[in-house]
Order: C-alpha cells, then structure tokens, then sequence
C-alpha cells in the first residue's frame, strides 16, 4: 500500500478522500489555489504545494504542476476526486508516465466513456440496453428530423460532447424541432466547442438510476447496489437515495449485471458508476458512465456497509477486491441532502463568510463538509459546502432523521438551499417514494412555519448577546473609529483569536 | 439598556436590564417586561424564558440569526443608525440615545458641555466641523454628562463616540 497518497482536489471531496488515507495510516497531501491556502482541505493535509491563482483554469487544472508537486512532496500515488482532472485522460497517462499511480480507471476507460456516442457504441456492443435513438450525430436538420419523426415524439436532443444539461432539449412535436436543434447546437458548441447533436426518444416518467460497479486489475468487477437520484433540477442531483424506492431485488440484479458488462465492455478497473434512464414502465437504458468517484457515494457506503475510497486504494496499488457479489447485500436506508451555498429562489450561488456553523450530530448522521466555522465559499468553485446523509433501517427512519439533522443543521453569513430540502421532505409523493426526474417542477409544500414565540426569542437574544458585550466593554472608548457595535467587535475579535 | 433591533427588515425597541449571573429583564417593544434566564456565549444566547428553551445562534458579524432550524436577519443597530433609521421614521418608537456619535468624518469645533452638567432634549452639545460647514450636535434625551470623549481641534471619524449620557430617571 501506499505511504503518501495527493489528492489533487478541494472542498468535501478532499476532504472525505484524506479521511480514509488517515484510516489506513497513509500520509495525506494536497495542492491549493492562492485562495485556498487555508482552505479546509489544506488543513487537513500533511503538506500541501500552491499550484496557481484562484482560478482553476490556473490551479487545480494545471496537470503538469499537480503532478510536480506530487514528485516534490514524495507521494506515490494522485487522487482526483471528482470534477477537475478526474476525467481527463491525457492526466492520467501523465500521471502514469511520470511513476506515479494514478487512482482511477485506465485512461483508456475514460476516454471511451468520455464520448457520449462511443460509449453507447461499446456498450450496445456488449448487449447493454441503450434509448432508442441512433448512436452518431446526425449529419443535417432533414435527417435529425427523419430520425425523429421515427422514432415518434417526444424526442431528446442531446450533445455528443456534453453533460451537465448543456445542449439537451426535449422535443415534443415536429412544430418545435427546428428551433430547438438550433439551439441545442449552438449551446453545445458553445459549451464543448463541438455542436454534434443526436436523437434519441424520451422516456416517459424517468427516473435516474445509477450502479455503482467496483472492477479489480485481477478480473473481478461487482456492482455494488443503485442510487435513486431523481430529484434534479435543471439535471443537477439535489438529493439521492440507496437503494431507490422504485427499484426491487430482481431489478437491481438485472441492472447490476448490465452495469457490470458495461464496465467490462470498456476494461474498467477502480470505482465507476453507470447511470441509467428508467422509464414509468420499469426499462431501463444506459445513459452514461461516470468513471470517477461520484458525489453521492456515502448513501452506497452506508447501506452497503463499505469504504468505496478504500477500495479504490486497494485497487489502484493492485490488491484484489476480495469481496463476492454475494457479500454486498443492501442494510437499511441512506438518505443524502445536497448542501449548496445558493438562493433557493433563484437558484444563484450565494459565496461568502460563514458567520456560524454546527452540523448534525447524532444516530444515523454522516456530514461530508468542506467548510467550517473560519471559511469563506469563494465564488470561484463549486457552491457544494456539504453533503448531510442520514442512515435509517428503513426508508421512513432515514427520512425522519434526516428532517432532525437539517433542523440541527446551523450555517449563517451564506445562504443554503437547507429549506429547499424540507420542502421536498414534506411532498407526498418523496415520502411516498413514488417520484420521477420532474418532482421539483411540481409545486413543492411550503416551508414549515417557525414556532412561535420565533421572533421575540431572536430579539431577546440579539439585545442580550449585545448587552453582555456592552458590559465586556465596560467605558467606551470613544476612539472606536467605526460604526461596529460591541457584538460585532466581539466577533471579529474572537476571529483575530482564532476561537 | 435600549437597544434598536432589526429583525428580518424590520426594528424594535428592546430594553435590557440585567439583574443577575444568567437572568435579566427583558422588554420588548410595548410588550411587559419579563425575567428571562440566559446564558450568552461565543455562538449566541441560550434563552429559559419561563420553562421554554430556546438555543438562539448568532452569527459572528452580529448580522443574523439561528433558531429552530430557521434563520433571520437580525441585529442590534449601533446608535448612530438606530437614531439616522428614526429620522427616516423607520422604527417603531423614537426617543433618544445615551451615545452621541460623529455623524460624520470632521473636526471638533467645540465641546458645549462639561462631565457633570445636565441636558435637555435639543440642547446642544458639539460643534463638528465637516465640509467647511459646522453643525451642533444635540441631546436627544435628558440626562447628565456621563463622560467627553473629544475636544476642540480633534479630528473624529464618522461614528466615533463622541458624549455619553447618563438618561434621567422616569
């Protein structure tokens, strides 16, 4: 095993990643932008090389310079996370030809599954079911349209390039074809720097199911149970769930055993997941490949009682998993609540100062955080602070307990989605465990009301908080310069302390 | 003590009088003065008020709170904008202040009291000289001169404390 591992990432995932290096007694390193030099992640890493300015064009993605500071820091092995370099293949082969390990699937692998229509090529091949649609972009305008009108509306338009959302439209007559294959080409040129499109048809009532698969270097390639991860808005996950309340023991075999032949069909080796479509009607069609690590996989390890950044360890220093399909068998329920620094209303990043933070503690509460009490969510990187997961033996248990730990949940100075998340706790048809991909599109319950006797609690306390420190002060000065009162003095002194 | 405290846009007079470790009076707008437990600590102020436990967090810039999984802006208003919000009819009572401010940055033309003397509302108390104009600052609530915290020729900054009062009984 490895003795020094960097992990060339910041933020939660960083931070998760050196968790299980310091579990197995492997030294953690990192890297950081100029503005992150006390970040979180850095902090908690036994070394850290700056790599560039806040930008992450300029630092975290600047290959050359996370592989130099791997060598200068002694680290055998890089961890990408997810996001930056984690899909990049000419990073990966770099990281290979310059003796490192790299902890992640052959470069091979990503490129296949990097390219929407040569993985769907590779995985038909392997008998995996795909959308009905036609695997190349469609030469003009006439015979997208053809392949449309084929396929019969409505009908998805999606950029061969892309992910994210970013030149997908959904088409539901002929009427609108035209403008919206425009469209969607020019988004995806302007987004991937390539405007191919292609056809495929649209699922009714989808679902987004995904399979986490675990491959070895010695043959052996599991999957390790699926995600429901059908509350999306605008296609970003908002919250996920294992296993899905949709999914039973037969389906998630079959998609499983599916995940898995996709995995082979493209020489997969580490941690990946294979995302799905799956319709009202319970079919399914492979979507895409992640090959990396994704967001959403303590929900897996909760409820399949595994380390999957051990494993992927494990895997990368050429041990073999060591486990059988037969000993991955789903406990209980896991329940992960995306926390982003962002206007629930607007839906804009909302970057700033954390004037106050607690996370929940407690029976079947995991927090995967990159912030704390001292950080500033810079407006440079990904509004995620947090993943709040909770475990429960049921689905009912872990829904409850995830209603306590957001109401536990403290962070002021930024504004979170934290309420957009009770809101979809409270709509039947979440408690239900009967929702596809169009749940927050549909009028949410409001937000529970404070109780009350709210407001005269907060101005009580706010006088008092401010009277104490009035008292602290003692004589004023008179020379104070500024217009702070002495609660707000207080504050910064205690941040100049550090406390 | 009287305090300017806006909540979620919106302010109310709080009096605050502590009569022991951990309790005080607590009167809120026109409502009745009440003894409330509390504990204030670096996070905020846990409050017993009666048999009702309330954890309220603050935020380390005094600027907003935490109760009960909902968060509000919330802040005591220093002096000077309590009274420059009053003017503007903001909150919900006038009165005046103990503290007079520098309503600006400027030069103390003269100090118009002594520690000791007694005011009234309206009398004047500072010369500032800003902007080769000079203005009086005022009382806004009788009192007596409870400290002097500048003399003529001083340069001031805006918001510098410049005159405490100590209000009259009743």
């Amino acid at each position: 095993m490895f003795e020094r591992v960097l992990v060339a990432n910041r933020g939660e995932i960083a931070v998760r990643i050196m968790r299980t290096l310091r579990d197995l007694g492997i030294s953690p390193v990192t890297v950081h932008s100029e503005a992150d030099a006390h970040a979180v992640h850095v902090r908690m890493a036994d070394a850290s090389i700056c790599v560039g300015p806040e930008a992450s064009a300029q630092s975290y993605l600047v290959g050359e310079r996370v592989i130099d500071a791997a060598r200068r820091l002694g680290a055998q092995a890089i961890h990408p996370g997810y996001g930056f370099l984690s899909e990049n293949a000419a990073f990966a082969r770099a990281v290979t030809e310059a003796g490192l390990v790299w902890i992640g699937p052959p470069p091979e692998a990503i490129e296949t599954m990097g390219d929407k229509l040569d993985a769907r090529r590779t995985v038909e091949a392997a008998g995996v079911p795909v959308v009905p649609g036609v695997s190349r972009p469609a030469r003009d305008p006439a015979e997208a349209l053809a392949i449309a009108t084929q396929l019969g509306f409505p009908v998805m338009l999606k950029a061969s390039a892309g992910g994210g959302g970013k030149g997908m439209r959904l088409v539901h007559d002929e009427a609108s074809f035209e403008a919206a294959l425009s469209a969607a080409r020019r988004e995806a040129a302007g987004a991937f720097g390539n405007d191919a499109v292609y056809v495929e048809k649209f699922v009714v009532e989808p679902h987004h199911v995904e399979i986490q698969v675990m491959c070895d270097a010695h043959g052996a390639a599991l999957y390790v149970g699926e995600r429901e991860c059908s509350v999306q808005r605008r296609h970003q996950k908002v919250i996920e769930e294992c296993p899905s309340p949709f999914v039973d023991p037969d389906m998630r075999a079959r998609m499983g055993a599916v995940a898995v032949a996709a995995a082979k069909a493209c020489g997969y080796v580490g941690a990946g997941t294979v995302e799905f479509l799956v319709g009202g009607d319970r079919n399914f069609y492979f979507l895409e490949m992640n090959t990396r690590l994704q967001v959403e996989h303590p929900v897996t390890e909760l409820v399949y009682g595994v380390d999957l950044v051990e494993l992927q360890l494990r895997v990368a220093a050429g041990e073999p998993l060591g486990l059988t399909q037969a000993d991955l068998q789903p406990r209980g329920h896991a329940i992960e609540c995306r926390i982003y620094a962002e206007d629930p209303v607007t839906y804009l990043p909302s970057p700033g100062r954390i004037t106050a933070l607690t996370w929940p503690e407690g029976p079947g509460v995991r927090v995967d955080s990159g912030v704390d009490a001292s950080s500033t969510v810079p407006m440079a990187y990904d509004p995620m602070v947090a993943k709040l997961c909770t475990w429960g033996s049921d689905r009912s248990q872990a829904i409850r307990r995830m209603g306590r730990a957001l109401d536990e949940t403290v962070i002021l100075g930024i504004t979170t989605n934290i309420g957009l998340h009770h809101r979809v706790l409270a709509h039947p048809a979440f408690a239900a465990g009967r929702y596809d991909t169009g749940l927050l599109a549909t009028p949410l319950p409001d937000a529970p009301a404070p109780a009350s006797g709210h407001r005269d609690a907060v101005l009580a306390a706010v006088a008092i908080a401010q009277h104490v420190a009035d008292e602290a002060r003692a004589v004023p000065t008179g020379a104070a310069g500024d217009a702070l009162t002495g609660w707000r003095i207080e504050g910064h002194e205690r941040m100049l302390r550090g406390g | 003590m009287r305090y300017t405290i806006e909540h979620d846009g919106e302010s109310t007079p709080v009096e605050v009088r502590r009569l022991g470790t951990d309790r005080y009076l607590v009167k809120i707008g026109d409502g009745e003065a009440r003894v409330i437990d509390a504990h204030a600590d670096a996070q905020g102020v846990h409050l017993l008020d009666g048999a009702h436990s309330r954890r309220v967090r603050l935020a380390d810039d005094g600027r907003s709170a935490w109760l009960g999984g909902h968060t509000v802006t919330a802040q005591a208003l220093d002096p000077h904008a309590a009274r420059l919000r009053a003017r503007r009819g903001d909150t919900v009572s006038g009165g005046g202040d103990t503290v007079i401010l520098s309503p600006m940055p400027g030069r103390i033309v003269q100090v118009q009291v002594a520690v000791g003397d007694a005011v009234v509302p309206g009398q004047g108390v500072v010369i500032i000289e800003a902007m080769k104009m000079e203005n009086e600052l005022r009382a806004e609530i009788a009192g007596t001169i409870a400290s002097i915290h500048c003399q003529a020729d001083d340069r001031v900054e805006g918001g510098a404390q410049l005159i405490v009062i100590d209000p009259a009984e009743g």
